[in-house]
């Protein structure tokens, strides 16, 4: 399972957190693949319609994640803005995000 | 005999009595003219002009209304949430349940005791937070009516409820969204945020114990979010943008701090706060410029202008710049006005300042010739060009040069202007040449300097003015004529 994961906005801009999380879950250790794939699974992810939030009018510091998953024959690209109210979606969102600092913590 | 409240002796060429003589038998221009020196408006009105032309909107409720709901997701996602602390309730020992209602609380008392706002809307808009919203979150927004906080993910980043200034901001961007609604990308969008971070500063500084002024505050928005394995010290720097952190995970702070540095960019909604580092610079740099308390003169110059209906919503920092400087000089003078000029201009913005038109309620105290003392008239300066009041007439005014001429005589004062000050000299029928000033309606503490003193010499608050030009110099300058 690939993921493209861009997270933008929020009330503090970090450049190091605006770029792209990219994972392939098969090159991750095992028990983070598997946990990655368990949430994109709970999050019904490949049965939402692709869609663009947008933000409520007066809105601010809210983030924007957009998630671009391919795996298998399926792909499917959703962009959703703050508050996300689904919590599995949320918990996704989390993790992604969570992978993105690890990543630059080397 | 003219019916008089206030006698002031007037020492002057021409003894009342032959005032009065001319009042009588004089040409009509000569009677009036003599009326009108005779004449004494009752002593300086005391009533209080509330200067509507300048402030913003007064609340449309007589009380304050400060009500305030904190609600907890539970770490779910979905809000409100569920109650746990309303307005007058005791502390829940939650940290970010109180600390929201705290800080709530500090912005609304911002607002109200010196700006008069009555919350967000200005009529007693209800303040809603939710705390714990979601796992690891690590942010706080404004969805257009509501606060939400996260709890950070507690490797990078605290609760957001941490920092008082966070919530001011947050708060700030409801109150934009009733002014100017500043759109929220690119220039606009950084104004926007930088507005924010503004009040978001006076509040921290104005709810520190004690309250900070303008040099003792850090300027930072957002000190207190990151944890210790931060490289760091807040989100952003109003003192010195581009310095609050430089971190492995988070990068190194991106903002400029003057226009040849702009970020342009797709990212944060065209560098919404990436940019506000611009005009954040000018706010610390005019508040520290003019010392005391940032909310007294920088806050108010800026509060002004966000609620100035010149102020669009698509709002350039040119165009916000100049409306600072403009209510800069409406609001004080021309002290502040350049003050407020320099502070842009150190941040690569040019502002040329347009001397703001003498309006609203002023006193005229004059003298005739080598006089003691003064009389008073109270005159009310209208937009086209007339004034009215004790007496009536016509003003012109090319920068700080103002002149005034009345209905009923010939009399011609010309002089300077400048804030809540203007004086000048005086040219009648040649013989009877004296000096006046003018005072700003409930302005206190103004010294009228007494025969012998030069004409245009003024002690106000201990400030003295250079003398003017003779008056028929500056009538001819005017009115391009001999009067």
């Amino acid at each position: 399972m690939r993921i493209r994961f861009q997270s933008d906005g929020g009330v503090g801009y970090f450049p190091g957190l605006d770029g792209p999380v990219i994972v392939d879950t098969a090159h991750l250790p095992p028990e983070e693949g598997a946990r990655l794939e368990r949430l994109v699974g709970a999050a019904d992810f490949f049965s939402r319609p692709e869609a663009a939030d947008v933000p409520a009018p007066g809105a601010a510091d809210l983030r924007r994640s957009t998630i671009a998953i391919e795996d298998g024959g399926r792909s499917r690209t959703l962009e959703v803005i703050d508050p996300v109210e689904d919590s599995a979606l949320h918990a996704l969102i989390d993790a992604l995000r969570e992978a993105g600092k690890a990543a630059r913590n080397h | 005999m003219h019916p008089h409240q206030h006698r002031h002796s007037i020492f002057c060429i021409l003894p009342p009595h032959m005032l009065e003589e001319i009042a009588r038998s004089g040409g009509p221009e000569h009677r009036e003219w003599a009326l009108q020196t005779l004449a004494v408006d009752s002593t300086m009105r005391s009533e209080r002009v509330t200067e509507q032309l300048l402030r913003v909107p007064t609340a449309s409720l007589a009380t304050p209304h400060k009500e305030r709901f904190i609600y907890t997701a539970n770490h779910a996602s979905t809000l409100p949430g569920a109650l746990v602390r309303s307005e007058a309730q005791a502390a829940t020992g939650d940290a970010a349940t109180d600390e929201a209602y705290d800080g709530f609380g500090a912005t609304f008392d911002l607002y109200w005791s010196i700006f008069q706002r009555n919350s967000i809307d200005n009529a007693g808009l209800n303040l809603i937070g939710t705390v714990h919203y979601g796992q690891n979150y690590d942010n706080a927004f404004w969805n257009g009516s509501q606060m939400v906080f996260g709890d950070g993910d507690g490797t990078y980043f605290n609760r957001f409820t941490a920092s008082i200034d966070v919530i001011g901001h947050e708060l700030t961007h409801g109150v934009t969204g009733h002014q100017a609604n500043l759109v929220y990308h690119d220039q606009p969008g950084a104004l926007n945020e930088s507005v924010s971070d503004v009040f978001g500063s006076l509040v921290k500084q104005y709810a520190h114990a004690p309250q900070q002024t303008a040099a003792q505050a850090d300027w930072l928005i957002g000190e207190g979010l990151f944890t210790t394995a931060v490289n760091g010290v807040a989100l952003r720097s109003m003192k010195a943008p581009g310095t609050a952190y430089d971190d492995k995970v988070l990068g190194k702070d991106p903002q400029p701090a003057h226009m040849s540095h702009y970020v342009t960019t797709t990212s944060d909604n065209g560098g919404v706060h990436i940019n506000s580092g611009i005009p954040n610079h000018a706010f610390y740099l005019l508040a520290v410029a003019l010392g005391g308390h940032a909310w007294e003169k920088a806050g108010l110059i800026w509060y002004t202008t966000l609620c100035d209906p010149r102020l669009s919503s698509n709002a350039q920092f040119q165009d916000f710049a100049n409306l600072t400087v403009d209510n800069a000089g409406r609001l004080f003078g021309a002290a502040e006005q350049q003050a407020t000029i320099d502070a842009w201009q150190q941040v690569g913005i040019t502002v040329t300042a347009t001397q703001p038109k003498i309006s609203g309620n002023w006193v005229l105290h004059y003298s005739w010739g080598p006089t003691q003392t003064y009389s008073q008239v109270g005159l009310s300066f209208n937009s086209n060009g007339t004034f009215a009041g004790g007496a009536t007439g016509k003003w012109q005014q090319q920068d700080g040069t103002v002149l005034l001429s009345f209905d009923g005589g010939p009399a011609k004062y010309a002089g300077t202007v400048d804030g809540n000050i203007g004086s000048g000299a005086m040219s009648t029928f040649g013989a009877l040449d004296g000096c006046w000033y003018l005072s700003k309606q409930g302005m206190v503490g103004l010294t009228l300097s007494s025969a012998g003193g030069a004409p245009g010499t003024i002690d106000a608050a201990g400030t003295e003015h250079p003398e003017h030009p003779a008056a028929n110099d500056r009538v001819a300058e005017l009115v391009g004529a001999p009067s």
